[in-house]
């Protein structure tokens, strides 16, 4: 094993030159990534995994508590569970509605047709409305008695369920909500369809492909570079998601929608226990780590790069 | 463009007309399935504006009002006097200028470093870009602000735009992949031909990047507009707050004046949407990324 | 020891360091919160006050004018430096990040108690024994159970009172048959008007008589008026399983089962977000309110002819039961001149204009009773001013772990209402958590 070792290390040691060449010119061009990285991010992390294993309440100097954090949120917290349980349903409601959706809208919105600058323009606005401004607004459309979304409902003689208020629906109805400002996500679906070559689709035209098979064989795969790209922001974004939940329900109904990023942030602030929260944030960390990792891991297999 | 119907003129006739009216067919599909969706989408930003055009007992009648007559146009007035937003105005388009340029400054480097170049732990580094995107960001804040600190950064724009110039992993990220995607012949020609790798970047790649740029630029952009959070911790002077924080002068404890707080959201829209709208050429018609033939 | 790891190792332990470094300023640190000494640099050189507030520009600068009417003149060596917007939260960061701040007023007292146990706030005790004041004598007692600790010392002082009381619409009572200038008396009366007061068409509410499920906030005033308490003032143990407490529940949702709980649930999610209260848009006909909704209702030019008073309680013992907070003024550990940040917290509190002047302004009440006197000429405020200052009117659970308490109170009450939990039930875990919680405080 050692020897094995050492021929690992005299390989890297005799890199050649050109290898050598190629190194400083890449950590020359990531350079500035690198200083942040330094700066803003390990130090952070450091002192963050160090809080921990604390009993951190910000004001005063943290005291050691070894792994207690971890032990108390595994066996005596059920708001952990209940949040983790809340975070990923969540997940996986929202991730493959919001490839769908994004995908779907993209490929319409890249068609010749007129108007099409309208309807861009359309999709786009709800993402750049402020948070505050966009809660209200659908605080009202979700109302129970006469928002837009019942009134419609009414209308086909369904009887709404109170979404925010309602245990069961209020997840779904942020879900909704956050479909709402999916503009971006379309905008970089446009973006890479519109690095797709002409002459691919000419080609399936001459061939009779009607548009179905057209998308499905050449638009798809040319832009899984893109739909990996959004599948790992978006599970990082998901397991991450506070804001919306903070301003609309507050984590409510009984917990229904406390998700683990609100109740991090509650213990970390409003209960002042930062130790506590950092050792959240670490589990986190890691949990969300191992479904990235999944979805790299498969990239390999569905995921087509034209190089 | 060639025209379709040239690439077709070996089928059949019948097989060109139905082809015709197939596309007919698909082309009102396209626009009902828009207007559905786009109805969606419009109707709660049309509720917005509503509501900053009633005056304070309309906001609160049952059923709510749609139309309110007449407009209340000096609401938008009122809004824009209740707190300085001229000048935070002013504030906002400087730092998010500052942050455009450190972000497509830093971006474009970095992301060429990990798809340009092979080079030797290129691709663990980069899985190290993505995970730091991972760590929640509550639990780093208090770190962060010991720094920004212990430099005397607190209360200026520094710590909202330093930043930015040392790349950001979302941006990195989709730069990369679109960096990828630019056939390796192209710069092997460059350089070849005796470019350095900076000109490579400037004259091969960035050219044929402009959806993925322009969108950085764009979102870039707006997540500094409309960011809360930042001005809030570090900005202590009000002479240098910006237009969110203007905003949320308006929520106090108990009485939020929601029709001056929708103007002002409303009027705080507009540059971000007129930029957006400028960008939209970049989309419009199709670039090709591609310089080959017979691909 | 592989050199080309040199770099790594050293970046690690580096940061190790810079992390051990950024926790320990003081070495010998109790666990409760130390009394902070004042070894200040005599009061005569000019110092300048970091004072961080929750207030929005316009009442920041009406602050700012009080302090140049009444401050500077008598205290030309210490000029003020006022931000507002601030929350607990930011304040929190920025003083555990080393930011000098000396003075700050919160928006809500939950923090004060459980921030002066992680020693982020200067005890105020020495400092006002130099005043030589009783403080139950100036300040309206409910208020001040905020910023007390139970063993005595004050580490902060009130500044601005607000509470809730009962709102009833005179029209609706009009129309129902009932005596508009005769509210409920107790709480029999109140179900008996409540009932006469709903009304419910083709299976639809469309009004209703008590303002069921409203609010966690009321629920716990609601409690309070069928005597409940929430926490044993002299033991400091959490009594949320005070039958009393249960009892309150099982009324309120007693009444609602008999219009459907479901149907109310509805109705009252419909009014959710600031400015949609239900009462002022003349969708309920009694309700518990904050002080504020007078000012709000005169504000959004809404006509209601409506009445307040006291909640109507279950029994003559409780009467004018109501549950009082302040917006505390606290002084942070950070403070480099603890005697001048004492004084103007201590200006803040006391001064009588300046409470009368921003409690209006912010339409809160005053914490100081010399200011009660022509509070306001609006006779409804000064119900509220005069219900603040009743033998009952209390803080519901000034104990350090509030926030937390708060928290568990709302799940539980939402789980009650939508039926997944009895009162009992739900009582006896917001107990079990909320001492548990407290236990780690000792």
């Amino acid at each position: 094993m050692l020897k094995e070792l050492r021929v690992q290390k005299e390989k890297i040691r005799s890199l050649t030159k050109q290898e050598k060449r190629s190194l400083r010119l890449g950590l020359a061009f990531i350079s500035p990534w690198i200083v942040g990285f330094l700066i803003l991010i390990l130090y952070p992390i450091f002192s963050s995994l160090y809080y921990s294993f604390t009993d951190f309440a910000s004001f005063r100097p943290p005291n050691w508590v070894g792994l207690n954090n971890y032990v108390e949120l595994f066996t005596r917290d059920d708001k952990f569970f209940l949040s983790l349980y809340n975070t990923i349903f969540f997940f996986l409601l929202a991730m493959p509605a919001s490839v769908i959706v994004a995908l779907a809208l993209a490929i319409l919105l890249n068609s010749k047709l007129r108007g099409m600058t309208f309807f861009r323009s359309l999709f786009f606005v709800p993402t750049i409305v402020p948070a505050v401004a966009s809660a209200a607004v659908w605080m009202w459309i979700l109302n129970p008695q006469w928002g837009l979304l019942n009134a419609a409902l009414r209308l086909v003689g369904i009887h709404g369920p109170p979404w925010l208020s309602s245990p069961d629906w209020a997840k779904p109805s942020l879900v909704l909500v956050a479909l709402w400002g999916i503009g971006s996500e379309v905008i970089i679906y446009l973006a890479a369809l519109q690095g797709i070559p002409r002459d691919y689709y000419e080609a399936a035209l001459v061939d009779g492909a009607n548009s179905w098979q057209r998308t499905f064989s050449i638009t798809i795969p040319m832009i899984t570079p893109v739909i990996f790209f959004h599948l790992v922001n978006g599970t990082i974004w998901a397991f991450q998601y506070f804001t919306e939940a903070y301003i609309m329900t507050g984590g409510g109904p009984g917990n229904a929608t406390l998700f683990y990023s609100l109740y991090l942030y509650r213990n970390a602030f409003t209960n002042v226990k930062m130790g506590y929260a950092s050792a959240q944030a670490w589990i986190l960390f890691i949990v969300v780590m191992v479904a990235t990792l999944i979805i790299v891991v498969s990239s390999k297999r569905w995921v087509y790069y034209e190089e | 463009m060639r025209n379709e119907y040239a690439l077709l003129k070996n089928r059949p006739g019948n097989f060109r007309r139905g082809h015709a009216f197939r596309e007919q067919v698909n082309h009102l599909i396209v626009y009902i399935i828009l207007i559905v969706c786009g109805f969606w989408f419009i109707v709660p930003f049309l509720w917005m504006i509503s509501t900053s055009l009633k005056t304070q007992p309309q906001i609160y009648t049952f059923p709510p009002v749609l139309f309110p007559l007449p407009p209340q146009w000096k609401n938008y007035v009122d809004a824009m006097n209740f707190a300085p937003f001229g000048r935070y105005y002013l504030n906002s388009l400087f730092l998010c200028t500052c942050v455009v340029i450190g972000t497509l400054f830093s971006n474009t480097l970095i992301a060429y470093g990990f798809s340009r170049i092979k080079w030797i732990g290129r691709d663990v580094v980069f899985v190290i870009v993505l995970a730091t995107m991972m760590l929640p960001g509550q639990v780093t804040m208090i770190p962060v602000y010991i720094i920004f600190r212990k430099l005397g950064w607190i209360g200026g724009y520094l710590p909202l735009i330093v930043p930015a110039f040392l790349g950001n992993a979302y941006f990195t990220f989709l730069l990369r992949q679109f960096f990828r995607g630019i056939p390796f012949e192209l710069s092997d020609a460059a350089r070849i031909d005796g470019c350095s790798e900076l000109g490579i970047l400037w004259y091969v790649i960035l050219p044929l990047s402009q959806p993925a740029l322009v969108t950085i630029t764009l979102f870039s952009f707006i997540w500094t507009w409309n960011d809360f959070l930042g001005p809030l911790i570090y900005l202590h002077d009000q002479k240098l707050f910006t237009v969110t924080l203007g905003l949320q002068s308006f929520i106090s404890r108990y009485w939020t004046p929601m029709n001056m707080l929708m103007a002002a959201s409303a009027v705080a829209i507009v540059p971000v949407l007129v930029i957006f709208i400028y960008a939209q050429r970049f989309f419009i018609e199709g670039i090709s990324i591609t310089g080959l033939h017979g691909r | 020891m592989n050199w080309k790891r040199l770099p790594f190792v050293i970046l690690i332990c580096a940061s190790l360091i810079l992390a051990a470094c950024g926790g320990t300023q003081k070495t010998t640190e109790a666990t409760k919160a130390p009394v902070a000494v004042a070894t200040n640099p005599p009061a005569t050189e000019p110092v300048t006050l970091v004072f961080w507030n929750g207030f929005n520009a316009h009442e920041v600068d009406t602050l700012n004018q009080m302090i140049e009417k009444y401050w500077n003149p008598t205290h030309p060596n210490i000029k003020i430096e006022a931000k507002g917007e601030v929350g607990p939260d930011q304040i929190l960061t920025a003083v555990s990040g080393g930011e000098t701040v000396d003075v700050a007023i919160l928006w809500d007292p939950t923090p004060v108690k459980v921030w002066a146990y992680q020693g982020a706030l200067v005890d105020l005790t020495p400092y006002i024994e130099t005043q030589n004041a009783n403080l139950e004598d100036i300040f309206v007692p409910a208020g001040l159970e905020w910023v007390k600790q139970p063993d005595g010392h004050y580490f902060g002082l009130p500044f601005v009172n607000f509470n809730r009381g009962f709102y009833w619409n005179k029209d609706l009572f009009r129309k129902a048959g009932l005596d508009p200038e005769k509210p409920p008396q107790n709480i029999t009366e109140l179900a008996e008007y409540a009932r006469k007061l709903t009304i419910v068409e083709n299976g639809e509410i469309k009004q209703l008589g008590w303002a069921i499920n409203q609010d966690p906030s009321n629920l716990i005033e609601l409690a309070m008026a069928f005597g409940g308490h929430f926490y044993d003032a002299q033991t400091g143990k959490i009594t949320a399983t005070d039958p009393k407490i249960i009892e309150a529940l099982k009324w309120d949702v007693s009444l609602a089962k008999e219009f459907g709980l479901e149907k109310v649930n509805s109705f009252v999610a419909g009014f959710t977000g600031a400015g949609n209260d239900p009462f002022v848009l003349g969708k309920v006909a009694m309700t518990l309110s904050g002080c504020w909704t007078v000012t709000f209702i005169k504000n959004a030019g809404v006509t209601l002819d409506y009445g307040v008073g006291a909640l109507p309680t279950a029994d003559p013992a409780y009467a004018r039961s109501n549950e009082v907070e302040t917006n505390p003024i606290v002084v942070l550990k950070n403070t480099k001149h603890p005697q001048q940040a004492f004084e103007f917290a201590w200006f803040l509190a006391t001064n009588p204009d300046v409470s009368r002047e921003f409690a209006n302004l912010v339409s809160n009440l005053p914490q100081v009773k010399a200011a009660m006197k022509n509070f306001s000429s609006d006779p409804k405020t000064m119900v509220f001013v005069d219900l603040s200052n009743s033998p009952n009117a209390r803080g519901w659970a000034p104990v350090t772990v509030s926030a937390f308490y708060i928290t568990e109170w709302t799940t539980a009450v939402q789980n009650i209402y939508t039926g997944s939990a009895t009162p009992e039930e739900a009582m006896e875990v917001v107990n079990k958590n909320v001492q548990a919680e407290a236990d780690k405080y000792k």
